[in-house]
């Protein structure tokens, strides 16, 4: 033990020099569903504003969940914050009776239900070291290292198990250091200093010493669902310095992307379909080919124009159903496609949810309808009128001529609602001479808003239904596309890419992003 | 330079490699040798590394002493700074005594600068590190016993400076060292013995400890020949203090567990810097310390308003 000042600098020293850091990832799939409701369902954002009361719960849920970040408390534990959590949750869903509220309680209960994932990775990782080097004379041989959230908690849950550690903050541990056995970091050691000032390489950069100078010589980082991983670089004091090697008792976080079959012979790239298509409403677009179970499936996708694909991809942690842009897809990727007219009306009823818990006083009736009345609007100007004369006409009122020129391919895709500004819109509506009634750019934004919503939810949905099917990789693999079934995500197909077509074909608008047969029909499985 | 003493742990044979090299470090034109040392402290370690830096005395040197000039040296065993004048015939006339060169060696010696504004007294030497030099310096077979207060002025005359914000610190680690014998060879000991803070002790001492703001604010510092200057902590680094002596060589003490890094992070990574190649110092990792050496631009400083600095 380091009784004078040069005593303290050889025992950091050598502490240092004996350095080794280990890593370790546990899944928390209770917490990763709170997180996940927190980021989807409890985000403010300009589209979507929460009331009162939510921004309330998101306030103190996010507190409770950064406490559980810390370190190994128990989520249950009273210093958490949980029971006000529920408490406040209990008081808005009395007043707002939301769904979500339920789930975000449910998802609650079954996190503060079990013990924290970490728990068991300190303790057994200190009774194994005990075994391997017992340590004497040090009554606490060995440190956490918190944020300083979970403190109270965590000092409380080691001492009721009388493990020989010591709890502290990083400050603390500056102070405090170096102790002989083992030391523990909750995430990755950013986590330690990031503020709303110091973020990044920068914060790694402040934070690195817990692993290229620590507190201890034997070093174990362990992190859980909601950390982000260790980085690989930027803990050492300058670019170039050697990184401390991290042993990892697991592969980094894998995430599955490609689904290709193992064998690929049985496929073969088909022709596009000649689409009978009224020249007005057609894009360029560009065919990616499938094969389910056999059966070839084709859908087109435009970059600007109609809906984007949007991909599956598969991580330890968890499902993420993501829209990505035509560029980024490849070969073996997964896309979710609808097959039926229940796809669409899962969106629509996904979309009446929206509008049912934030647009009181609007309807996505009301809404669709000044949609439809401004779609028939400009087809009436284009039955009298060519596409150049509009385009003219877009440009005298001071839209600009690319935007004009894409406009009219894209306004009458059936995915679109109306242009992002008022101002745009109502140049637009002076163009055609449409006499629009006052109110409707405020209906039109709150449809655009309520789809971007309700495909977001659809998404959460559709990622929570394939979190509960086993051996999906391996069954995507198998048949190159999975049927979903299950209320609320009924139509919906997930389809493995087998050919993307490097030549562009005119598609009219309305087949964007659908699943079509290889005659151009609609496919139904 | 004296090679390391057996129980030598590995971080201070790092260090003597760093201050042995880095002076005689190749360095492109224009560039002048900087060290990286990062640890988890900055306590001992610069001390260590002057001690490691500060150059033996030896049987041969130039003495500076002719009239006309005031130098720092040792007079009847005491540091005393005397002006020089022409004596009788040959001789010369060093503060009242007489010395004839053409008979008898001349002691070591500085000469002051012309903006020397240190008002010190004469001073007697630390009588156990002269004992310490008498011991150990060799004496070839037949050859006379040199001077010990000579050997020990010897070691002065081209100082190495610590620059810290808490130079109370350096003096007391100093002692700490010291005190574990079988780690030092004996010109570390001798520099190490007795080190006091301050502007005093400058020629007096092989090792002179400054805070960066008593240096930066020194007339003549520019006129004096430095062996190498450790400068602890980033914000030192960063103030002007180090610029007094642009061409010579460097180390910054960083100590790892202070946000001192990051910002170190900002100034350093990504800027084009010189190569300075010392086998077995550029990005080591040992002993506890992780170590770099660089060239920075000699002459890219410039004067900065002291007011600028939050020292």
């Amino acid at each position: 033990m380091a009784t004078t000042n040069l005593d303290l600098t050889v025992a950091l020293l050598e502490t240092s020099s004996k350095a080794k850091v280990s890593s370790r990832r546990i899944r928390w799939e209770s917490m990763r569903r709170v997180l996940q409701l927190l980021r989807r369902s409890f985000r403010e954002t300009p589209d979507s504003p929460l009331s009162e009361r939510e921004v309330e719960v998101a306030r103190y849920a996010w507190t409770w969940a950064s406490v559980c970040m810390d370190g190994p408390v128990p989520p249950g534990h009273p210093t958490t914050g949980i029971t006000r959590l529920l408490d406040l949750i209990r008081e808005a869903d009395a007043e707002l009776n939301l769904p979500k509220l339920k789930r975000l309680q449910e998802a609650l209960v079954q996190v503060t239900g079990g013990a924290h994932p970490a728990a068991d990775a300190v303790s057994s990782a200190i009774s194994g070291h005990v075994l391997e080097d017992p340590i004497e004379f040090y009554s606490q041989p060995h440190v956490l290292v918190l944020r300083g959230d979970g403190l109270p908690g965590v000092q409380e849950w080691c001492t009721e198990l009388g493990l020989p550690v010591d709890v502290v903050t990083m400050s603390q541990a500056r102070q405090s250091a170096p102790w002989p056995g083992l030391g523990f970091v909750f995430g990755p050691p950013e986590r330690y200093t990031s503020s709303a000032w110091v973020q990044g390489p920068e914060a790694a950069a402040q934070a690195g010493w817990l692993l290229t100078a620590p507190p201890a010589p034997s070093m174990r980082v362990i992190s859980w669902t909601g950390h982000q991983p260790l980085a690989k670089d930027g803990y050492q004091p300058w670019l170039g310095a050697p990184n401390p090697d991290v042993e990892s008792g697991e592969p980094d976080l894998l995430v599955e992307d490609d689904f290709l079959p193992e064998s690929l012979d049985t496929f073969a790239p088909v022709a596009a379909p000649r689409f009978a298509a009224d020249e007005d409403e057609t894009a360029t677009a560009y065919g990616l080919q499938f094969q389910a179970n056999g059966e070839t499936v084709l859908a087109y996708f435009n970059p600007d124009v109609g809906p984007k694909p949007t991909t599956v991809t598969f991580s330890d942690d968890e499902v993420l159903v993501t829209q990505v842009p035509l560029r980024s897809i490849r070969l073996g990727n997964c896309l979710i496609l609808r097959t039926s007219t229940a796809g669409k009306e899962a969106l629509d009823n996904a979309t009446r949810e929206w509008f049912k818990e934030h647009r009181a006083g609007s309807t996505p009736d009301a809404a669709i309808g000044h949609q439809q009345h401004f779609k028939k609007a400009i087809r009436d100007y284009l039955a009298t009128h060519s596409r150049g004369e509009l385009v003219a006409a877009l440009e005298r009122e001071g839209l600009a001529s690319g935007y004009s020129r894409s406009f009219i391919t894209r306004v009458l895709s059936p995915g679109f609602i109306a242009p992002d500004k008022e101002s745009t819109y109502d140049r637009v509506c002076r163009a055609i001479n449409l006499d629009k009634p006052k109110e409707a750019f405020r209906h039109l934004r709150n449809l655009r808003t309520g789809r971007r919503q309700a495909g977001l939810l659809l998404s959460t949905r559709i990622a929570e239904r394939l979190e509960e099917l086993p051996d999906l990789p391996d069954r995507l693999r198998d048949h190159g596309a999975v049927l979903l079934t299950q209320p609320g995500v009924e139509g919906v197909a997930l389809l493995v890419v087998r050919s993307i077509s490097a030549e562009p074909v005119e598609v009219p608008t309305w087949r964007l992003g659908q699943a079509l047969t290889k005659e151009g029909h609609t496919w139904s499985p | 330079m004296l090679p390391p003493a057996q129980s030598a742990p590995v971080w201070l044979r790092l260090l003597m490699l760093i201050a042995g090299r880095l002076p005689t470090a190749s360095v492109s034109e224009g560039f002048a040798p900087r060290g990286v040392v990062a640890a988890p402290t900055t306590r001992h370690l610069p001390v260590a590394l002057a001690a490691s830096a500060a150059v033996p005395p030896s049987r041969e040197w130039a003495s500076p002493i002719e009239p006309d000039v005031t130098v720092a040296t040792v007079l009847s065993k005491r540091f005393a700074d005397v002006p020089v004048g022409q004596g009788a015939g040959t001789r010369l006339n060093l503060g009242g005594t007489q010395l004839d060169p053409s008979r008898i060696a001349l002691p070591p010696a500085a000469v002051l600068p012309d903006e020397w504004d240190v008002e010190r007294a004469a001073r007697a030497l630390p009588p156990d590190a002269v004992e310490l030099l008498k011991r150990e310096f060799a004496v070839p077979r037949g050859a006379r016993p040199l001077v010990g207060e000579w050997l020990y002025q010897q070691m002065c005359l081209e100082p190495v400076v610590i620059l810290t914000q808490r130079p109370g610190r350096a003096t007391d680690e100093a002692g700490e060292l010291a005190a574990q014998l079988d780690w030092w060879n004996w010109s570390q000991h001798v520099a190490m013995h007795d080190l006091v803070e301050g502007v005093d002790w400058w020629f007096r001492r092989p090792i002179v400890v400054l805070s960066p703001q008593t240096a930066s604010a020194l007339p003549w510092a520019d006129q004096v020949p430095v062996r190498l200057v450790v400068a602890v902590g980033f914000s030192t680094w960063m103030s002007p203090a180090r610029h007094r002596w642009k061409s010579a060589p460097q180390v910054l003490m960083l100590n790892q567990r202070s946000t001192d890094v990051s910002d170190f992070r900002e100034w350093f990574d990504n800027t084009s810097f010189g190569e300075v190649s010392i086998p077995g110092v550029r990005n080591t990792r040992k002993g506890g310390l992780t170590l770099t050496a660089f060239g920075e631009p000699a002459s890219a400083f410039t004067d900065v308003e002291d007011d600028e600095w939050d020292l």
